[in-house]
């Protein structure tokens, strides 16, 4: 991720990852540009959060918007399939222009600081957007307009609450702080009132699930083995102590069989995302850095799960030779080609022809509870644009988001952000023929997980601690030392960006 | 333009840089120091000096002994200088993801074939362990900038006077006499090219960091310029980055003058043998 790099996305899941594999010479011309945008910072907005404040009406139709999207995000199809629909219901034509992950960030960053962003529209990592809150449009004056809403069903309370709150809605001054209440029905009045605002609207949500070869788990021969071994019937574990003995029962290294990939390279992506889910699986805070910028990368559940993982590795030997530097490909390389039993990504997965078998999908076991990791994107507006191009804007991305366009946008594997999307997902035979039964185990996955740190130079910030969960695979003694190391590396990471009240959780 | 960029970066160093809203703060040496104390700069440049110098050796040592079988104009030699060429054209991000994908302690071919041939019992986890996994970076350098220090060593091999050398044999000078006194020393002002030009490739190196271990496991193969890449490109961290960068460009202005006393004293050496 492409790579790559960090955003766990379907895309990259299928080889086309925006990992970091850039020239020299693109990476100088790439910072050249940085450079050259901070050069304009004198030119930049006020640090002052902007009130929402709608345009009253829409204005001049701009001849065509001009977005920028992540050419290997599943939606980067859709939204092109879309497009010319979009023109005959708005009459506006939209542009896009598709990039890869370090290209595209660096790119909205350079736009977006210079002031003068020469795009209408900008699809968003998350993790970008503590840095970005002052220069992106509040949008909750547009959700509640009539006239910029005309002919488009916004419905924002169908909008998956954990997805929205944790893509869309921040304290612009503060945007470490999560929303108080991620479980809450959407609705703007209640954000705006508690302080947040709505800053895009979310397109795609990732989040990792667990894919195992359903027809070996229903082979009786199988079976009978399982129950013979462990006095228990053979199911999809739900549980890590059952997912142990699953993946202890299918390693088979002399047949080249594991039970379980794992996806411990050294990368945000990876280790770091994977991390997430066990701590979150373990009872730890699946964000890792609070709110208040507390680490809570060393604390007994956290220290707990990650010994649990380096252990699949170490000491139950259930994974490939490959885990510790494992990242989306190489599972997906794995298990397709037969020699994983099971298997977690970011996308629905695939087998080789050679192999004849078939998949099922599950939630991601838990310890105490479930807790995915998950990623989203959300379209946002700069706020540097003229009045009417931001209203032109917005109802481009309403009508993208909105639910008529993403069940549009399935068959080309949307990761969808609505309810009813999933629903519509689950009642298409069509799609259920295609992807098994991916969309509901997303679903459930997506009300269940937990986003990323809200921190601003995020990659800067997680980086000690990518290097402390890798560095723990590859020292397996040590696991509490590292997690403590990494800690207190973090934390000075954070005071040194101006987080002056960083603290080590408990 | 190079006087001009490098004036800015030198001067943003000292700025706390957020293009976003909240405008420059001057910190004076503080991104400097964060630099050290923070974000481990002493060790990754200590790693950029040991990958420099050890990959760049190598390199010397196996392009000069290619270049001398090369110029002996053998039956097949013009093949092998033309295979000798794929590498070295190639680019660099895509030679890492070969080197990657051979790597591969599950499919990998290196590692088949190391078992096949009764080697090893267990593949070997090459980027999970900090030693193999630099020695698969520096043998990465290897394979891509050796055919480019052979080429050079080659045009120097055959641009020998002929008369110096077979006065030489003439005078009994053989094997390592020869290499020694002769060859060597007629050599040495292309050998000081190569080491230079490498020198300063090698500093600048990134994209093989980048694909085959992202500077891992842990941080132990994370270079100076894989740091700059991170903060400035992933994470907009300009001042930061651009301490980082004028670090770097201290020791490469402070290497430049000895790597050109190098050129110049064997530059000098050539016109007083000639």
């Amino acid at each position: 991720m492409t790579n790559i790099r960090r955003a766990p996305s379907p895309g990259a899941a299928l080889g086309t990852t925006g990992m970091p594999r850039r020239r020299f010479i693109q990476y100088a011309a790439t910072a050249g540009a940085a450079l050259g945008a901070s050069a304009l910072v004198g030119c930049s907005t006020s640090t002052k959060a902007p009130a929402s404040k709608a345009p009253s009406t829409l204005g001049p139709k701009p001849a065509s918007l001009q977005m920028l999207n992540a050419g290997t995000q599943s939606d980067a199809a859709g939204v092109t399939a879309v497009l010319p629909r979009l023109k005959d219901e708005l009459g506006v034509t939209v542009n896009m222009q598709n990039m890869a992950y370090d290209a595209l960030q660096s790119k909205t960053f350079a736009e977006l600081a210079s002031g003068t962003p020469s795009h209408d529209i900008y699809i968003l990592d998350t993790p970008w957007t503590p840095t970005l809150t002052h220069v992106l449009e509040p949008l909750s004056s547009y959700l509640a307009s009539t006239t910029l809403n005309k002919g488009i069903d916004i419905d924002a309370a169908d909008f998956i609450p954990k997805v929205f709150y944790d893509t869309s809605v921040w304290k612009v001054d503060s945007p470490s702080l999560h929303y108080p209440d991620s479980s809450a029905t959407v609705d703007v009045h209640s954000i705006v009132s508690n302080g947040y605002e709505i800053l895009g609207l979310p397109i795609q949500s990732n989040a990792l699930t667990l894919a195992y070869r359903k027809d070996l788990f229903e082979s009786p021969a199988e079976q009978r083995a399982f129950k013979a071994r462990f006095g228990r019937d053979l199911t999809v574990p739900q549980t890590w102590d059952e997912f142990v003995q699953v993946a202890q029962f299918f390693t088979r290294p002399s047949q080249g069989m594991y039970g379980t990939t794992v996806l411990g390279g050294a990368q945000e992506g990876w280790d770091f995302c994977d991390f997430k889910t066990m701590v979150a699986s373990f009872g730890g805070d699946g964000h890792i850095i609070n709110g208040n910028t507390g680490v809570a990368c060393a604390t007994p559940q956290a220290i707990a799960a990650w010994e649990f993982y380096v252990d699949l590795i170490d000491k139950y030997k259930v994974t490939p030779p490959n885990a510790t530097t494992a990242g989306w490909d190489q599972a997906i390389a794995t298990f397709s080609s037969g020699n994983a039993a099971m298997t977690w990504n970011y996308g629905p997965q695939s087998l080789n022809p050679s192999v004849h078998g078939s998949i099922g999908y599950a939630l991601m076991p838990k310890k105490v509870q479930h807790g995915p990791h998950f990623g989203t994107w959300q379209f946002g507006i700069p706020a540097n644009l003229p009045a009417n191009r931001k209203a032109w804007a917005y109802r481009a991305i309403a009508w993208l988001t909105g639910a008529t366009a993403q069940i549009d946008m399935l068959p080309t594997q949307l990761h969808a952000t609505r309810a009813s999307v999933f629903d519509h997902a689950k009642a298409d035979a069509a799609i259920t023929a295609q992807y098994g039964n991916f969309y509901p185990v997303l679903q459930q996955s997506l009300g269940v997980g937990y986003g990323r740190p809200r921190v601003k130079d995020y990659d800067q910030v997680v980086q000690p601690l990518v290097q402390g969960l890798n560095s723990a695979e590859n020292s397996s003694s040590n696991v509490a030392a590292q997690l403590k190391a990494a800690a207190q590396s973090t934390k000075k990471t954070l005071v040194s960006i101006g987080y002056n009240n960083a603290s080590v959780a408990s | 333009m190079t006087v001009v960029a490098g004036i800015y970066v030198f001067y943003i160093s000292f700025f706390r840089v957020n293009g976003f809203g909240q405008g420059n703060q001057f910190v004076g040496f503080g991104n400097f120091q964060d630099a050290f104390t923070t974000y481990s700069l002493l060790g990754n440049l200590i790693r950029t000096i040991a990958f420099v110098v050890l990959a760049v050796g190598i390199e010397l040592a196996v392009g000069g002994f290619l270049a001398f079988q090369l110029a002996k104009r053998l039956r097949g030699t013009g093949i092998a200088g033309i295979l000798l060429l794929i590498p070295f054209a190639m680019t660099p991000a895509v030679s890492a993801m070969i080197f990657r994908i051979l790597l591969d302690p599950s499919s990998g071919w290196i590692d088949h074939y190391l078992r096949s041939a009764g080697l090893i019992s267990q593949p070997i986890q090459w980027l999970s362990n900090p030693q193999t996994a630099w020695v698969a970076l520096v043998g990465l350098d290897i394979w891509s900038w050796t055919p480019f220090v052979a080429l050079i060593l080659m045009a120097g091999i055959q641009s020998m006077p002929r008369d110096v050398l077979e006065a030489a044999s003439l005078d009994g000078a053989r094997g390592w006499t020869h290499l020694r006194y002769i060859t060597l020393p007629l050599l040495s002002p292309f050998i000081a090219i190569a080491g230079v030009l490498r020198t300063i490739q090698a500093f600048q190196t990134v994209d093989s960091f980048l694909v085959l271990t992202n500077g891992g496991p842990g941080g132990s193969t994370t270079v100076a310029n894989l740091s700059i890449y991170r903060l400035v490109v992933q994470n907009f961290s300009i001042g930061l980055g651009a301490a980082t960068a004028v670090v770097v460009l201290i020791l490469l202005l402070a290497l430049t003058p000895l790597l050109m006393r190098i050129i110049g004293k064997y530059a000098e050496h050539e016109r007083g043998a000639a």
